[in-house]
């Protein structure tokens, strides 16, 4: 099986798996939702069979006898119990498990294996559902190797009933095959063909008679007639133990039978047989045997992420090198070349699609992870939240993912318990009961941003400045803003927590938060207003990644900015911006506040007349960026800018363009955010 | 005889009248001028970037770095590319001269000690003295000079070189009073 | 000219590996996502052979291959069901519903050609 489909299979098993918990938490609360149950018997279902097809027949099992008790569930509108759920949530658990370990090679999930068998079984024991599940497993395919290698000859008759090809089936395939197996000889012959009005013209009035040589067995001729079996009447019969097509005389007389149209009887044709044969062996000649040399071929690659890691950047040079042929082609007459490079574009667009999604998942697989989780302790809590996540479909590297999921666990595990208020505690602050968490993934510049909020009672600054003093942190008369204490809990050995559950509040967690996203050059703030919340902002470079950008010039120097958020492109007056009051110009009748690239990066004034405006979108509101020019779409392989330039700022990478020069990625976001945030001070 | 492994090779470059020496070994390639792309709100001395073979190359103004004026582009202009180590990392950058002189085989014994001027700012920077052709060469400790984010105050090493150039003659001088 | 096949199939993961396994033995597939999403190709378009699962979500293969024979342009089209195991009431059924034959879960991709084949040239 190949790896790619192996590996989507495992991620569309997550995702079954993921919605499978779903599920199981509707029917906890509602345990006879009849939608649930089905979605519940489902996923088990195709779960089952997909498992087996990828080689993962732990899980086949597993969800097999799953499968067959919701099933039962569903047809006698019983409601799922409490111990069928909480076994089918631990089943859940399992899956994820040997999904990274299908053939149990972990000691702790051989065990648990066996230990949810054995619930199962009682589950199914005591539902007397004993009797209509069935033995577990399917029989292993079995695959034989016929090493004999000797060719036996058949007879075959095949009458097919005449209404047999109303379902789509071709009785010449049949013959095909049965030819394609050996050595044959086929006689055809005219059933009693009905008067012309009771001709049905789709009816089959033909039945054969086929004499094989082959090594194949019994099992694999009936093989062929599979389809047909109860709509035609094949007899198989082997009649001698070598190939008698090799003999004339056996040839001649099948020849004379056919013209004949004779019926062959099948004693009397084994009596020829056997009667020929001992002729044959008088002057049997030895045949040497040759023995088939079986490939075994390889599926499953590992490679090594550093083969990976070459592989893109050669890919991402042939994106660079193509956008030159692009750039050739476009200004030459030379015939057959626009073609050339377009299908050079194409190849390595897929190329490039191809080699980047090795190591690229959606963070949803991250996400899905935690539902559960906050599930499970806002219950154990005594709490009541609301659990968003958006933006799951944005792209990360894997090991960026394993890497970011104790981090995030453990922001979570902080929001619900100091972050979210207890259910009375909200509504005494003129909240809704119900808390909010949200967890939150986009892309900006050649960053992925994951954000964490949640809508709970934010930092206690004065406490946090508080211990901060204790433990000599700072000092006690030392002014410190807001922001530089709320960074402060990313330091090592600070909690805050009045009451040490075993949820978070050990003193290890923020400080380990912060190293593991350090590691994975990944920043992380956080921001809090007193009251109403607390947001946690982690910032994950993209070494390697592709975006649709825009690329504009400003200063003789090429950006390039993301176009997910461009609303629209103006050409504007220069004077316009010059003279404008506040950082607003009026485009389309619209007030809009401007972002001057020149300004921001300290550059003179524009000279030309006409100078062109993005508008963005940014957090609802449209802004303008006002760049010298616009020059055309495109999509950027990001370049890091390395360690030289790890203190700037708005610039997030580079990319190299078709003409060989390189355009910076410029972090708009950012650049407005600051702006704006400076205009307001 | 001489012992091959006491012979070094050195890449002698100029920024403006001085001549600076970087061990070959640390450098990879020497550019013609391209065209570079600035990089805003950067530091003076990082002109900005260029493509080298598909990678994204930083191009420090080595002049700047070493507090002269600005480099003003000409057809001796070279971008020098070099790996450089900084915090047990290996960085690739490219750095601006004003021409580059020649290879040269420099025999350890050959690469003078570099001379104490009292408190010393920075000789972190120059590893050695050389001479060619008559004039003074600084050997330059590459990892450290372009790892540093501070400018370098040149001033103080031509302090240095002249007062090599004094003990230097001072020796001959005295080697001529011996003889 | 090559034969188009129209594939059926709830799972991305089934539909991936049909898909690609067809399409290198130079078919032309068709993916449908369900019974429903499937019946929008049932439109005159020439189809050669329909491969569908049984079990979906929106619209089943049973009812989807009844629908089928009911089409003039579709009544004789080779149809295979995949089915999970050797569940002989299901092949059954679906026999009677108009079905040609059927493919075993799980099947490696030279046996599903090999099916294929079975029903198509």
């Amino acid at each position: 099986m190949m790896k790619q489909f192996v590996d989507v299979f495992v991620e569309e098993a997550s995702e079954l798996i993921d919605q499978l918990e779903a599920s199981l938490l509707v029917l906890e609360s509602s345990p006879s939702d009849s939608l649930a149950i089905d979605s519940v018997f489902r996923v088990m279902h195709t779960l089952k069979g997909n498992a087996k097809m990828f080689g993962f027949e732990r899980m086949g099992e597993l969800t097999h006898q799953l499968e067959n008790i919701y099933d039962k569930i569903r047809s006698e509108h019983n409601i799922a119990d409490n111990k069928v759920l909480s076994t089918t949530l631990s089943v859940v658990d399992h899956l994820r498990n040997i999904l990274i370990d299908p053939s149990l090679k972990i000691e702790s999930n051989k065990l648990k294996q066996k230990e949810l068998e054995e619930k199962i079984m009682g589950i199914v024991s005591n539902k007397s559902l004993i009797n209509s599940i069935a033995p577990t497993g399917v029989a292993s395919q079995v695959i034989s190797f016929d090493r004999s290698n000797a060719i036996s000859t058949y007879y075959i008759s095949f009458y097919p009933d005449t209404d047999l090809m109303r379902n789509g089936t071709n009785p010449s395939f049949i013959l095909e095959d049965i030819a394609a197996l050996g050595k044959s000889k086929i006689n055809a012959h005219k059933k009693d063909i009905p008067a012309f009005d009771q001709l049905d013209p789709t009816g089959c009035y033909t039945y054969w008679e086929i004499y094989l040589a082959t090594n194949k067995s019994v099992e694999e001729i009936e093989e062929v007639f599979l389809f047909v079996q109860d709509s035609a009447k094949i007899n198989i019969c082997r009649v001698a133990d070598e190939d008698l097509l090799r003999n004339n005389v056996f040839l001649k007389k099948i020849e004379e039978d056919r013209q004949q149209q004779v019926l062959i009887n099948i004693d009397e044709l084994q009596q020829y047989v056997n009667h020929l044969l001992n002729i044959i062996r008088e002057n049997s000649v030895d045949e040497n045997s040759t023995t088939e040399i079986t490939e075994q071929k390889i599926s499953i690659l590992k490679v090594s992420s550093d083969k990976i890691d070459l592989l893109m950047n050669l890919v991402s040079e042939l994106v660079t090198t193509q956008a030159r042929l692009s750039n050739i082609s476009e200004g030459s007459n030379l015939p057959g070349l626009s073609t050339v490079s377009e299908i050079v574009e194409k190849l390595s667009r897929q190329l490039r699609d191809n080699v980047f999604s090795i190591s690229l998942i959606p963070v949803n697989q991250l996400f899905m992870r935690f539902q559960r989780m906050v599930r499970d302790l806002s219950m154990e809590l005594g709490k009541s939240v609301d659990f968003n996540v958006e933006g799951g479909e944005t792209e990360l590297d894997k090991t960026l993912i394993e890497t970011l999921y104790d981090p995030i666990m453990h922001i979570l595990r902080n929001c619900l318990d100091h972050g979210i208020e207890t259910i009375e505690d909200r509504l005494k602050h003129g909240k809704p009961g119900k808390g909010k968490i949200t967890l939150k993934a986009y892309y900006s510049g050649a960053h992925v941003i994951i954000k964490i909020s949640d809508d709970g009672a934010g930092l206690k600054y004065e406490r946090i400045k508080q211990k901060a003093i204790d433990k000599g942190l700072i000092g006690v008369d030392e002014s410190i803003d807001e922001k530089e204490l709320a960074n402060l809990l990313f330091s090592a050995g600070f909690s805050t927590a009045k009451k040490v559950t075993d949820v978070s509040g050990r003193g290890v967690g923020m400080d380990i938060v912060k190293k593991k996203i350090e590691e994975i050059r990944g920043v992380v703030n956080i921001e809090s207003s007193q009251g109403s919340g607390t947001s946690i902002t982690i910032r994950l470079p993209l070494t390697l990644s592709i975006i649709d950008g825009l690329q504009i010039k400003v200063n003789d120097t090429s950006y390039i900015i993301q176009v997910t958020s461009v609303h629209k492109i103006k050409v504007v007056d220069t004077e316009q911006i010059r003279n404008c009051y506040n950082d607003l110009i009026i485009i389309d009748g619209e007030q809009i506040q401007i972002v001057n690239i020149r300004k921001e990066f300290n550059y003179n004034d524009y000279q030309e007349i006409k100078t062109h405006v993005v508008v963005v979108d940014f957090e609802g509101t449209k802004i303008g960026i006002v760049t010298d020019q616009i020059v055309g779409q495109l999509q950027a392989v990001i370049k890091p800018l390395g360690k030289f330039y790890k203190e700037q700022e708005y610039i997030s990478g580079a990319s190299i363009l078709g003409d060989g020069s390189v355009a910076l990625i410029l972090d708009i976001k950012k650049l407005i955010y600051q702006s704006i945030n400076l205009k307001q001070k | 005889m001489e012992e091959k492994s006491n012979v070094n090779s050195y890449l002698l470059f100029t920024l403006g009248k001085e001549i600076f020496a970087a061990n070959v070994n640390q450098v990879l390639n020497i550019l013609e001028m391209l065209r570079i792309t600035e990089v805003p709100n950067s530091a003076p001395y990082m002109k900005g970037v260029i493509n080298l073979r598909g990678e994204v190359l930083p191009v420090i103004d080595t002049r700047v770095k070493f507090g002269m004026s600005e480099i003003e582009f000409n057809k001796n202009t070279c971008i020098v590319v070099m790996d450089i180590k900084a915090d047990g990392e290996t960085l690739r950058v490219g750095a601006l001269v004003d021409s580059v002189v020649v290879v040269l085989e420099i025999h350890e014994k050959d690469l003078l000690p570099v001379p104490n001027i009292g408190d010393t700012y920075k000789t972190d920077f120059i590893s050695n003295m050389t001479q060619y052709n008559d004039q003074f060469v600084m050997v330059l400790s590459v990892d450290k000079v372009f790892s540093t984010e501070e400018i370098i105050d040149l001033k103080s090493h031509k302090q240095q070189t002249e007062k090599l150039k004094r003990d230097t003659k001072k020796k001959e001088k005295e080697q001529v009073s011996v003889t | 000219m090559s034969k188009t096949i129209l594939i059926v199939d709830d799972s991305e993961s089934i539909r991936e590996i049909m898909n690609y396994t067809l399409e290198n033995a130079e078919y032309n597939v068709l993916v449908g996502n369900d019974g429903e999403h499937a019946q929008s190709f049932l439109d005159g378009t020439p189809i050669n052979l329909i491969i569908t699962d049984l079990n979906m979500p929106k619209k089943n293969g049973i009812e989807l291959i009844k629908e089928i024979r009911q089409k003039e342009d579709y009544k004789y089209t080779p149809i295979l069901v995949l089915t999970t195991e050797s569940q002989v009431s299901k092949k059954q059924e679906a026999k009677e519903a108009g079905a040609t034959g059927w493919i075993v879960k799980p099947f490696v991709t030279d046996k599903l050609l090999s099916v294929v084949q079975k029903v198509i040239r």
